[in-house]
């Protein structure tokens, strides 16, 4: 092969892996844009690049752009622009369509427990966009507390019945229950 | 041209029938609402005046931003001497609506109310035209009606501000309401009623002058983009949207796939509320929902749609369509804010039931209850009427002390099935004096007094927070600890202050909450909910700031529900909001320059005002032995719990007592007594009122 022909096969593929990242960043911008995360799965189709190529790739438009960031599910991972998506939208976004209710619930309870800290409404797992029927989180719970690495994942029943979880990794349980009780006093927050 | 200011006062004397305009004196150097009011009650009414005597006079005050198209700046400050307490002490009510802008329209910062009617009258306010008329054919009538008797005779552009039944009655737990149910309590219609006064219409056709439109215009853009929340400036959602790292069950409600059900034309939806969309700001708030609504969004399902006061983007009103009420007979439009939830229990202390849908029973009833209340007039100071209600009839009281004829034709059955015209029956009842019944009308202290409640009655009540006058809480130690127990002990009524109770509720986690505050106070300003620590003297400046910024808002006129700014939604400001705005916005207004110290110190001098007052009204040399005392539920609640460990909101009593020494010290008050020294009150300008209180052997040594 002569060695301009060659020198023009270098320069093809360098300018490929380039337009494919620019394709695959785009991409990512664009779903941002309509409030969704993509998953690398997705950004390998829509972008028509083979999945392992595609991984690489975005590696290093993670580590490339400040503002892209992902969420690493337990199946999949998701990208979005930051802050235009919140971190913990993608999140909820990710757990919900990974459909794994123990680690959801695992994953809220705990973090809620952590974060604010406040115990965490079953009900809560009802509405968008886990919509999960109060058996469901039940049932998940107590499959949950059967395995010692999540002995910290407690339940308190409310004076009003409710179902609150919290976790005492985060929360001490007098406190979590001080935090149930007083959420349901409607007359300390008019 | 004035700006922000008008410079004039509206006198109106109803005996005399005759109305006089003067000269604004008090302006800068009392900034407007709160400020004027207690100047002009401290110079104009002697202390001891009964507050039904004509000798009584009530201050209606308008502050510089109010009108002006500052966010929530439809506020009107009212100043008076309460019937509530046993002596006559010094206190304000405050109402939201159009009343304050209408008085600027019209060309004055404020209407004092002198005299006494010899009959029923009313007074129509159009600028500089006043018309004292006969009310007798609104004799005995409710709000509701006469909003569209006197409405129509007026016309629209009228704001209307109104003395029900039970006012007009002399009831001492009665409001005066303007802009249908927009009320101010405390007993405002108890001295209207003495006045023989039953409402004011009023309507001006003047314009609030800015002397820097352009950077008033601009502060507004920059709180609604950048500070602003929801109700209560509330900065996180209730639901995940794609912006937001937090989500809290806040009075932030609005979002996808929630939509005002029974708007008029169809559903209106709210949508994704990005926090920087000004246009959206109008859609978060739903404190219907936040209260009946959390897993059923069932305010959501009634709301109409979301009204308020004027120049306030949150519309913070429910207004609210419940089919349930046309089972009885009822109105079934109804409007209410927050307190509507709590008369259900306080009204109905045998139980309740169910409605329509599971645990519906608040909503309906408390919004029925509501709109009946605002009908006559009716003030509960805040669920204290309920509290002392269901503790009588929990206790057997009403046995003992009506007449057994009286007792017999109540009909507590309609109490005990939960029947919603119960409410109208007990609230007719004590608007109308209808018998013994009726002394619930007269407040906590008469009712105590006179029916003979147990001594340890406001110890044991969590609804009371100073038993030695008879006052209830609103924020006390339940928020944020001394902060909120400190609040507490200050005013003669409750303290109407939200600055501490929005930030323990606006939906940010603890850590984001105390960096601020940690950082405008100093390391332990914050204690978190549920799990206090002990007194720090960062929180003694925290405690004081709240309360004089919450003065502040009184006098410029702003909504303390929604201000300070101290927080924002945005997570690019690190979620820190603008303390300086109400300082900025005044300066804008006004062309007069303030640093957020100088309006924070007028503020404090209005404070302070009302500290040596009231130690001159309860001829006390010492506010910490015969005012400040707190309620002993304040201590000794969850008894199986010591203070200071999670999982409780007790306070500890020597913890306490460091925290009045602090607070004091903050405020320049002798510590032994909690009264203001002569050094302080010079400080302030007010030598005068230290000689005052040196002559009635009051003035601390």
């Amino acid at each position: 092969m002569s060695e301009e022909i060659m020198k023009e096969d270098t320069m093809t593929q360098e300018e490929q892996r380039v337009a494919d990242m620019n394709l695959l960043t785009a991409r990512i911008r664009e779903m941002s844009g309509h409030r969704r995360p993509i998953t690398e799965e997705s950004l390998a189709k829509d972008c028509e690049i083979e999945q392992d190529y595609a991984n690489a790739l975005l590696e290093e438009i993670e580590a490339a752009n400040e503002d892209i960031c992902a969420y690493a599910g337990q199946k999949h991972k998701y990208f979005y622009v930051y802050p235009t998506l919140a971190h913990n939208y993608v999140r909820s976004i990710a757990l919900s369509e990974e459909k794994d209710i123990k680690n959801t619930i695992l994953t809220l309870v705990r973090y809620d427990s952590k974060t604010y800290p406040r115990p965490t409404k079953a009900a809560d797992f009802a509405k968008e966009p886990y919509r999960y029927t109060q058996i469901q989180v039940q049932n998940a719970v107590r499959e949950l507390q059967r395995d010692p690495d999540n002995a910290d994942l407690k339940v308190y029943n409310s004076k009003k019945g409710t179902y609150f979880l919290y976790s005492t990794l985060h929360l001490p349980e007098k406190l979590a229950i001080k935090l149930a009780e007083d959420s349901e006093d409607a007359a300390l927050w008019f | 041209m004035a700006n922000g200011w008008t410079g004039k006062l509206l006198r109106l004397n109803l005996t005399t029938k005759t109305a006089t305009v003067e000269d604004n004196k008090y302006n800068e150097e009392w900034l407007g609402g709160m400020g004027l009011g207690y100047a002009i009650m401290h110079d104009e009414v002697p202390v001891g005046t009964d507050p039904a005597a004509p000798e009584m006079k009530m201050v209606m005050a308008a502050g510089p931003l109010t009108g002006a198209g500052a966010p929530c700046s439809g506020r009107t400050n009212i100043t008076l001497y309460s019937p509530v307490t046993e002596k006559p002490l010094v206190v304000d009510a405050h109402m939201g609506g159009h009343f304050g802008p209408q008085i600027k329209y019209c060309g004055y910062d404020a209407i004092i109310i002198e005299g006494a009617a010899d009959s029923l009258t009313w007074v129509k306010i159009n600028d500089d035209k006043v018309e004292f008329n006969d009310a007798s054919e609104f004799a005995g009538m409710g709000t509701r009606e006469m909003n569209k008797v006197l409405g129509q005779q007026v016309g629209s552009e009228y704001t209307l501000c109104l003395n029900g039944i039970a006012g007009e009655n002399k009831v001492r737990m009665s409001v005066l309401l303007n802009d249908v149910n927009h009320a101010a309590g405390v007993g405002t219609g108890y001295v209207w009623g003495c006045k023989n006064l039953k409402a004011i219409a009023i309507y001006g056709t003047g314009a609030v002058h800015v002397a820097d439109p352009m950077k008033a215009l601009n502060l507004y853009k920059y709180q609604l983009t950048e500070l602003i929340g929801a109700n209560n400036n509330h900065v996180v959602p209730s639901t995940q949207q794609s912006w937001n790292e937090y989500v809290s069950w806040t009075r932030w409600q609005g979002g996808e796939g929630k939509e005002w059900e029974q708007g008029i034309g169809g559903p209106v939806p709210t949508g994704e509320q990005n926090p920087a969309d000004p246009t959206a700001v109008g859609k978060r708030t739903n404190v219907g929902n936040y209260f009946f609504g959390k897993d059923t969004d069932l305010l959501y399902k009634k709301n109409v749609k979301n009204g308020g006061c004027a120049h306030c983007p949150i519309r913070c009103v429910n207004q609210v369509h419940i089919e349930e009420l046309g089972d009885y007979g009822l109105e079934k439009d109804v409007s209410a804010v927050c307190f509507a939830t709590s008369h259900t229990n306080g009204f109905y202390p045998a139980g309740t039931h169910s409605f329509t849908t599971e645990g519906d029973q608040s909503l309906v009833l408390g919004y029925h209850i509501a709109q009946v209340m605002d009908d006559y007039g009716l003030w509960c100071g805040y669920g204290e009427m309920d509290n002392y209600f269901s503790f009588c009839w929990k206790n057997g009281i009403f046995e003992k002390v009506l007449p057994a004829e009286e007792y017999a034709e109540i009909p507590w059955d309609l109490m005990k099935d939960g029947d919603p015209r119960w409410a109208d029956e007990m609230i007719k009842r004590i608007s109308t004096k209808q018998g013994e019944f009726a002394t619930l009308g007269e407040g906590a202290w008469r009712v105590v007094t006179k029916w003979g409640l147990p001594e340890n009655f406001y110890d044991q009540s969590m609804k009371f927070i100073l038993p030695k006058l008879g006052v209830g809480l609103h924020h006390s130690s339940e928020s944020m600890g001394q902060v909120g127990a400190l609040i507490n002990i200050l005013f003669n009524r409750d303290p109407m202050c939200h600055t501490h109770q929005n930030c323990i509720g606006n939906g940010l986690p603890n850590e984001v909450i105390q960096s601020v505050l940690d950082g405008m106070f100093g390391e332990g300003a914050f204690t978190a909910q549920g799990n206090y620590t002990p007194m720090t003297q960062a929180r003694a400046k925290w405690a004081k700031w709240a309360i004089v910024r919450n003065n502040v808002h009184d006098m410029a006129t702003l909504c303390n529900w929604v201000w300070p700014m101290i927080f924002s939604p945005l997570k690019e400001r690190g979620y820190k909001g603008d303390t300086s705005l109400e300082a900025q916005l005044i300066s804008a207004t006004t062309g007069v320059e303030y640093t957020e110290e100088q309006v924070d110190f007028i503020a404090e001098k209005v404070l302070q005002l009302h500290r040596a007052m009231t130690a001159l009204e309860m001829g006390s040399a010492n506010l910490r032995q015969d005012h400040d005392p707190l309620s002993a539920w304040v201590f000794d609640r969850d008894p199986d719990k010591e203070a200071f460990t999670p999982g409780t909101s007790k306070l500890d009593r020597a913890d306490f007592e460091v925290a009045l020494d602090m607070f004091y010290t903050e405020f320049g008050w002798d510590v032994a007594t909690g009264i203001p020294t002569r050094a302080t009150l010079e400080k302030f300008g007010l030598g005068n009122v230290a000689d005052e209180l040196a002559a009635a052997g009051l003035l601390p040594a």
